[in-house]
């Protein structure tokens, strides 16, 4: 009795319970750090055998169904900021859609793989290293229950965000600044969506907790909400201008993913937001550095399949 | 998730033939082919030779038997059609990074190629022969056309087998070919050639070698085709015609699954943080 199924746009037969797996693990970040968990699932795919750029599209497509649950969850609990959430995602259909043109023309071109895999890196890395560090002293710094709360540093970013104009009040973040900040953020989530598969929480979470100064727990729930929304845009458009989406995968990753998002959910209860940080960044880290590898060590093949199929 | 295909009316005709034939004390012919060379005739049957990839689908293990003449060995040949691959060769950029840097291109390259011999490649005939018939992986590369560093084309196109022997699209078994005494003056041959889940839908030929003296011929030739059925290959088609109308059922599919886990596990108290 085989435990594989075929997936017909990935024209190859993956094991049932890897991908059940792989689903429930990474479903499972993503309840616990209200990130779509694109970010794992995307590379983790790559590695058992699935073309990156069906991998990209397929997981866009998952974490519509992961976030679908976590922003259920987090809409009840009365922790989406709407109005931040609407303008992080007039950004993301703009980029979202640019994203997938650039695949469209980098594909031709065949370069997508590496793109993707360069894209990773870099923003991994500087996410994973920033996150690192913030959380580092923030527990080394004593009690620092929440970033809101804490004493607004005046980096050049932040100055840079209080200059802008257009101010306006998010009433449920408690924080005021310029409606241009979230629209810039919701393009280049949603460019990074469409190139990487991913829902682009692992930027945003960042940008909301650290910049924007938002309560942690508004910044899940505004980010899961805003992940549904450019994923569904992103799998649509995937679908329709690229025929990458392979629903069957899809299908299998979001039975293991939605209940590991609930199970991620309760659990991020018992942690506290540091704890929270540092782990998800050591996660960041170890991916980025398992990409950046393969990209230092002389690969088993020196060639690879090439300007499209 | 696998079925043999038509002609089964085909084959009552062959085989009232083939009772004929035998009675009569002559060698069998196979589908009226008498291919010359070795002298001798051969049958050869694929099963399955009709293969469906539904969602269940895992590769298939196609049993190939034929007969050769006495004193010959055997290869069998499973080959998708010759094209074109693109392929980038990687190097390293900067000193540090391995990146696929130029674009180099095979013509007359096989998707597919599963050979199965009863001895090692290099014994079965000389390189003339082999390169003619299209027996082994160096009579592959003979045969293919290059565009890229004229230098580099032995070790690339070594590189290129070694990407498709991963993936399990190349495959050469030698000596797992089995021979065994047939009616008089032949040799039944037997083999088991692996169709990967990832061969690419199309029709591939397959083809019994005979080798006997340091000649060798082709002598006999059938076919297997693959193809996406059922549900694989609805929603195969789905995607590539009907793009739009598939992405958003994909969508709606994901919501509905997401709702309904967020339903069951969101009952009772549930405060995030």
């Amino acid at each position: 009795m085989s435990f594989s199924v075929y997936l017909p746009i990935a024209g190859n037969a993956v094991n049932v319970f890897l991908l059940l797996g792989l689903g429930g693990v990474v479903g499972f970040l993503s309840g616990l750090f209200g990130v779509g968990g694109g970010f794992l699932m995307t590379p983790l795919l790559m590695m058992i055998g699935v073309p990156a750029t069906i991998a990209a599209a397929s997981d866009s497509n998952q974490i519509v169904a992961a976030s679908a649950s976590g922003t259920y969850a987090h809409a009840r609990a009365g922790s989406v900021d709407f109005r931040m959430a609407g303008l992080l995602l007039a950004g993301g259909l703009v980029g979202g859609s640019l994203g997938v043109v650039l695949i469209k023309l980098l594909r031709s071109a065949g370069e997508a793989g590496f793109v993707i895999t360069a894209t990773y890196i870099l923003m991994l890395g500087g996410v994973g290293s920033y996150m690192f560090f913030e959380s580092l002293q923030g527990l080394r710094g004593g009690r620092r229950p929440a970033p809101a709360d804490a004493e607004r540093r005046r980096s050049p970013a932040a100055r840079l965000v209080e200059s802008l104009p257009l101010k306006m009040h998010f009433a449920r973040s408690n924080v005021t600044f310029s409606a241009l900040v979230p629209l810039f953020f919701g393009v280049v989530v949603g460019i990074l969506a469409a190139i990487m598969g991913v829902g682009g929480g692992f930027i945003m979470v960042p940008v909301m907790v650290y910049l924007l100064r938002m309560p942690m727990h508004v910044v899940i729930g505004t980010s899961l909400f805003q992940i549904l929304a450019t994923c569904i845009n992103v799998t649509i458009l995937q679908a329709a201008v690229n025929h990458n989406v392979d629903v069957v995968l899809a299908l299998i990753l979001l039975i293991g993913s939605v209940v590991g998002a609930q199970l991620g959910a309760r659990f991020s209860k018992r942690l506290q937001a540091d704890q929270l940080k540092i782990l998800m960044s050591v996660i960041v880290l170890v991916v980025m550095l398992k990409m950046l590898l393969g990209l230092l060590l002389r690969p088993d093949v020196m060639v690879a399949y090439g300007g499209g199929h | 998730m696998t079925g043999r295909g038509a002609g089964v009316p085909g084959r009552a005709v062959a085989g009232l033939l083939l009772g004929l034939l035998v009675l009569a004390g002559t060698p069998a012919p196979a589908g009226g082919e008498t291919p010359g060379g070795t002298g001798a005739l051969a049958a050869l049957t694929v099963m399955p030779d009709d293969v469906r990839a539904d969602l269940l689908f895992n590769g298939a293990l196609l049993h190939v038997r034929g007969t050769i003449p006495e004193g010959g060995q055997a290869a069998i040949v499973c080959a998708g059609p010759g094209g074109r691959l693109k392929l980038r060769r990687k190097g390293r950029v900067w000193g540090l990074f391995w990146l696929n840097t130029g674009e180099i291109v095979f013509d007359d390259v096989p998707s597919l190629y599963l050979l199965c011999t009863s001895a090692p490649v290099a014994q079965l005939a000389p390189t003339v022969v082999l390169n003619r018939l299209g027996a082994g992986l160096d009579a592959l590369e003979s045969r293919a056309a290059f565009a890229g560093p004229a230098a580099e084309r032995r070790t690339l196109f070594g590189e290129m087998v070694r990407l498709k022997t991963g993936e399990g699209l190349y495959a050469v078994a030698e000596g797992a070919a089995r021979l065994r005494p047939g009616a008089p003056g032949t040799l039944d041959v037997a083999a088991d050639l692996f169709l990967p889940a990832r061969t690419p839908p199309g029709e591939f030929t397959v083809r019994l070698m005979s080798f006997r003296g340091g000649d060798g011929s082709v002598v006999a030739e059938s076919t297997v085709a693959l193809r996406q059925a059922g549900i694989a290959a609805f929603i195969s088609r789905m995607a590539h015609e009907r793009g739009l109308l598939y992405g958003i059922v994909s969508v709606v599919l994901a919501i509905a699954a997401g709702m309904l886990t967020g339903v069951v596990f969101g009952r009772g108290s549930r405060r995030p943080h």
